[in-house]
């Protein structure tokens, strides 16, 4: 019983020593012309997702202009429901939802398709992360810069979007480009917690996509301040309202263990 | 250098069994293998295990060594194409999955490698491995114990924690003190088993400096607070013998721990709604007991325990299964018929209060029964689960035995699978078992359940034919019908299979069709996919 009695109290001893606590640095937005690329993997059946997409909100307001979201309604948790009226779901979000597995759950978020420290997979499904690994991503050099320039004729609707890339590097590879349509400000229902949201406003919903969903090819090997150039169009359909588009580009690499985003870039349909 | 090291262990052990007389030398195989059966029609179809990989499984194949109170264990796991890490997903690694070396001597027991141990039932610490669930978080590193007596013992550990392949950085550091006590009539003793247990954790800088501080500096102050390193918790456990009574009661409290809590309302800024989630510093406890009386033909046993704030991991992020150091008992009946099982309540641990009662009665060599309840809230009052069951069993005479059970269940779906707007799930489920003999060796089992709700998926219809031809036989055949189905169009899920039992292997092979559902757990959901395929696995001990 004494042996006990000494225990307990050098445990107790133990646990009373004091650390000091860590102070909360203030956020710092970094001063860069990169800008960063999340996908958001998501859906309307998903309860937690209303979580991911506020903290995207949260993370385009504070590092406005270096950030840009996308939002997968693909496969898992994306079907429509019974309330629901639109099926954000498409070809290109269900094939880019599988070309961005593995996740465990959702929300998930690839930041730049990046591999991060200590986490399990490309996807995190850590929401209280990604505004971290988002600052992490900024805080590198300037590998590109992406410029964008639009053209849209509202009669035909007819968008034409051209691209103008400029490495800052050198990079031996093959690298790829994708190209996403997207839409924000939709108004429909979304499950989240316990509750049926009624006007729910969905953002950076993926559309369409004008290259494959896995990327289409950009250029072999970057050679430093060359510029590679080009053109896409598409007809923006009659349900979708321009007005709240984006079109948004980035550059990747294709490496087996290594499809980082090098740079992305979004532009206004109208 | 580490596989180098490990390979030169093991061949110094195995040398040193092999030369002595009286060295043991076991192990054990375990093998899953499954073919996927792509089934639109139950969703089996999205994983890539149903699109172009086909055959996926995994295995475990541990080899031990002893002699003269020293142990050497290596296991080997490999995972291919495998469903279990992530049941959405196909995963493939292979390696060492466990090593260790335990010696034993005079009053000291040491042990260095992966480490699987618990403190009391687990509330503090538990590191254990259950391979369905792709749980395997054993600790790296090193334990002492020092038995003073028959009485009284004392153990340290510290390590950290293993990731499938990988460990975690931050680490745990433990020490426990179990004791023995006896006193009264040597006839009718009064045992006493009491324990205490101590844990700290520390979060490394990586943990703290890219998951927690990172995390922090998206909330705003309202939210904020100041993390620290290192954590605590301490367990008192004590369990008490005399005559037909058993009584454990385990009281476990932590200090200030940063963990995520997935109901906690976090403020948005710029005048949006709150979210939901949020990692959150705050003291917790749990407070567990269970008392049971056995005497002739009757045995009860309550049970009690209260939750609160008790979510510890090795990184407060983590979700669902993984980096888990403390195990929280369940307080329900652990039912194993197919219906019965099917609505089972995950362990909550940032808010419950539960009791649960088990009677049963033998009434003579014929007939006995048990009731059995569990009763499950929040903190708040919130009804979480209920469940009331009784069941008969019945020898008729040597050749049959019957079972009857009537099951009444309440289960709160929108807590625990996270699904908004959807009521309570209400059943009734009766169910019968028969066990008829027709020889000593050929016996023929009986299964038939039906799964009354309006709730969820509807009502289900389950039958199984099992027939055993002993010692080395067992054929089944069951299916599972949804009989008035609420989400989808009826549809029979059946399985067929045979077991070969020889010796200490076992080989089974089966062909199942199994529904699909979703499970959500600490803000993040998770996929049970629908399955559809043949699965053949193996077990064999040596």
């Amino acid at each position: 019983m004494k042996k006990l009695s000494l225990f307990i109290i050098a445990a107790l001893c133990f646990a009373a020593c004091s650390e000091t606590p860590i102070m909360i640095p203030e956020f710092v937005a970094p001063k860069t012309t990169r800008v960063v690329l999340i996908e958001d993997l998501t859906g309307v059946k998903c309860p937690n997702c209303p979580k991911g997409a506020a903290a995207i909100e949260e993370i385009l307001e504070k590092f406005a202009g270096n950030v840009v979201a996308v939002g997968v309604h693909g496969t898992f948790l994306a079907s429509p429901l019974p309330e629901s009226k639109y099926d954000f779901r498409n070809p290109k979000a269900k094939a880019l939802e599988e070309f961005l597995k593995p996740f465990l759950g959702k929300p998930a978020a690839h930041i730049n398709r990046r591999e991060f420290e200590g986490q399990d997979f490309g996807a995190i499904d850590a929401v209280e992360l990604w505004q971290g690994f988002v600052a992490e991503e900024l805080s590198k050099p300037e590998e590109m810069e992406i410029l964008l320039t639009k053209t849209f004729d509202e009669a035909t609707r007819k968008l034409t979007i051209d691209v103008k890339a400029t490495s800052f590097i050198e990079e031996a590879g093959l690298f790829k480009t994708s190209v996403y349509i997207t839409e924000s400000k939709i108004e429909d229902v979304q499950e989240s917690q316990g509750v049926i949201l009624e006007d729910y406003e969905h953002n950076h919903v993926l559309r369409d996509m004008l290259t494959e969903a896995t990327g289409d090819e950009f250029t072999n090997n970057l050679t430093k301040n060359k510029i590679v150039t080009k053109q896409y169009t598409y007809t923006v359909p009659q349900d979708y309202k321009p007005e709240n588009m984006e079109v948004v580009v980035m550059v990747s690499r294709t490496n087996s263990d290594d499809k980082s985003v090098l740079q992305a870039q979004a532009i206004a349909v109208k | 250098m580490c596989r180098r090291f490990l390979f030169l262990l093991f061949m110094a052990t195995f040398h040193l069994c092999n030369a002595q007389e009286g060295a043991v030398i076991g192990g054990a195989l375990q093998l899953n293998a499954n073919v996927f059966l792509r089934d639109t029609a139950i969703n089996a179809y999205l994983q890539p295990q149903y699109q172009h990989q086909i055959f996926g499984g995994e295995s475990w194949l541990n080899l031990n060594y002893s002699y003269q109170g020293l142990t050497a264990g290596l296991r080997y796991d490999m995972y291919l194409n495998s469903n279990l890490r992530n049941p959405s997903d196909s995963y493939s690694n292979q390696g060492v999955g466990r090593w260790f070396v335990k010696k034993q001597f005079e009053k000291f027991t040491a042990e260095v490698g992966y480490l699987y141990d618990q403190i009391g039932s687990g509330i503090i610490y538990r590191a254990y491995e259950q391979r369905p669930l792709f749980i395997d978080n054993s600790l790296l590193g090193a334990s002492l114990k020092y038995k003073f007596n028959d009485r009284f013992s004392i153990k340290a550990f510290g390590g950290k924690q293993k990731n499938a392949f990988e460990i975690y950085p931050s680490n745990v550091k433990g020490i426990v003190a179990d004791g023995f006590f006896s006193f009264g009539k040597e006839e009718n003793p009064i045992n006493l088993i009491p324990g205490i247990g101590f844990i700290n954790k520390t979060l490394s800088d990586e943990t703290m400096a890219e998951s927690v501080v990172k995390s922090l500096q998206g909330y705003l102050p309202v939210d904020r607070f100041k993390p620290v390193y290192n954590s605590y918790a301490v367990t008192l456990y004590n369990t008490l013998n005399y005559k037909g009574f058993n009584w454990y009661a385990e009281t476990a409290f932590k200090s200030k721990d940063i963990f995520f809590n997935p109901f906690a309302l976090k403020a948005e800024p710029n005048g949006r709604p709150n979210t939901i989630g949020k990692l959150e510093f705050k003291t917790g406890s749990v407070l567990y007991t269970s008392l049971s009386y056995a005497h002739g033909k009757i045995g009860i046993t309550v049970e009690g325990k209260r939750t609160e704030n008790f979510n510890v991991r090795i990184d407060p992020n983590l979700k669902l299964l993984r980096g888990l150091i403390s195990y929280i008992p369940p307080m329900n009946r652990q039912n194993t018929y197919r219906l019965t099982a099917r609505y089972s309540p995950a362990t909550q641990d940032i808010s419950e209060q539960a009791f649960q009662v088990d009677v049963r009665y033998k009434f003579n060599d014929k007939l006995s029964a048990l009731v059995n309840t569990s009763n499950i809230n929040t903190l708040e009052g919130e009804k979480l689960f209920r469940e009331y069951l009784a069941e008969v069993v019945y020898k008729a005479n040597t050749k049959t035995q019957i079972t009857g059970g009537l099951q009444l269940l309440n289960y709160n779906q929108e807590i625990y699978e996270s699904k908004p707007n959807v009521p309570i799930v209400k059943t009734v489920t009766p169910y019968v078992d028969v066990l008829y003999k027709f020889s000593r060796k050929k016996s023929l089992r009986t299964e038939i359940q039906y799964m009354s709700t309006e709730q969820d998926y509807g009502s289900w219809l389950f039958a199984l034919l099992e027939y055993g031809i002993s010692p080395h036989w067992i054929f089944e055949a069951s299916g599972m019908y949804n009989s008035v189905p609420k989400l989808t169009e009826k549809i029979l899920y059946p399985s067929f299979g045979a077991v070969y039992i020889q010796g200490p292997n076992r080989f089974q092979l089966r062909y199942v069709k199994q529904v699909e559902g979703v499970v959500c757990s600490g803000g993040i959901c998770r996929l049970e996919p629908a399955f559809s395929g043949i699965r053949f696995s193996l077990n064999s001990t040596f």
